[in-house]
């Protein structure tokens, strides 16, 4: 009998990976598809690139297409100022709100700017539950300090199952590593590329 | 989850390797790109398993 080391190894294809694959994120089981669906690839100021080019109604209608080859994550921001393109997908497009996953990004830096800004992203929305909220572009390793009074609000979001969800989308290695020990948060959104 | 995979539209000319990079990786559980039309949606979601296959 010879060694496993002496065992001919056997080539195995890749794994395919569709954009419509669905993936359950964390101990919420929250079900995202491989790809979402950006709305803010230059945001800032309520505004972004896809809503300035296509305006709500036009990204609701190219989130239409994803939606109909499987592609159901719409990824919004408060400083984006998309959250009006959910309402347009959910009342233009009849698009049933229990399919698609809805996540967005807060700016709010204390409890009360998070409590009324949370009633408001609600209302844009045109819902009355968002499945992931993000803590947006959080760069300080103090972050879980310094966002405090945030994330108790929506952790009793999450309790009054208005927000399913909850973590931070990170834009440094630091904020990351604090992210990667938090017991707070469900998801974390990181930038990630080769270049 | 991973954002910026494109890296703000500068590695569309490098589209495959940018998507390949993402995609295969098995501590992405997901990734957003920003998509502003439904051509620029038929080409990612027809590129996507192409790429990952060739890791």
């Amino acid at each position: 009998v010879g060694s496993a080391a002496a065992l001919p190894t056997i080539a195995r294809p890749a794994q395919v990976r569709r954009a419509s694959d669905v993936i359950e994120l964390g101990p919420t089981k929250v079900k995202v598809s491989r790809m979402l669906l950006g709305s803010g690839t230059f945001g800032g100021g309520s505004s972004s690139n896809q809503m300035r080019k296509l305006g709500a109604e036009g990204l609701a209608d190219v989130w239409l297409s994803a939606y109909e080859n499987g592609v159901f994550v719409w990824d919004t921001a408060d400083t984006y100022g998309s959250h009006a393109a959910v309402k347009a997908a959910l009342t233009l497009k009849k698009i049933p709100r229990e399919k698609v996953t809805v996540m967005t990004k807060t700016s709010a830096r204390d409890a009360a700017d998070m409590k009324a800004s949370l009633d408001r992203y609600l209302q844009e929305m045109g819902t009355d539950y968002i499945d992931i909220v993000l803590l947006h572009s959080r760069m300080s390793p103090q972050w879980d300090q310094l966002d405090k009074g945030c994330m108790d609000v929506l952790s009793e979001a999450k309790q009054a199952k208005k927000v399913r969800a909850v973590g931070i989308s990170c834009h440094s290695v630091a904020a990351m590593g604090v992210a990667a020990k938090s017991s707070w948060l469900d998801v974390c959104l990181c930038r990630l590329n080769y270049a | 989850m991973a954002m910026k995979v494109l890296g703000e539209g500068q590695l569309r000319d490098k589209l495959d390797d940018a998507l390949r990079f993402a995609v295969t990786k098995d501590y992405v559980d997901a990734f957003t790109i920003g998509v502003e039309s439904k051509d620029d949606l038929k080409d990612l979601l027809e590129r996507i398993p192409k790429v990952s296959q060739q890791a």
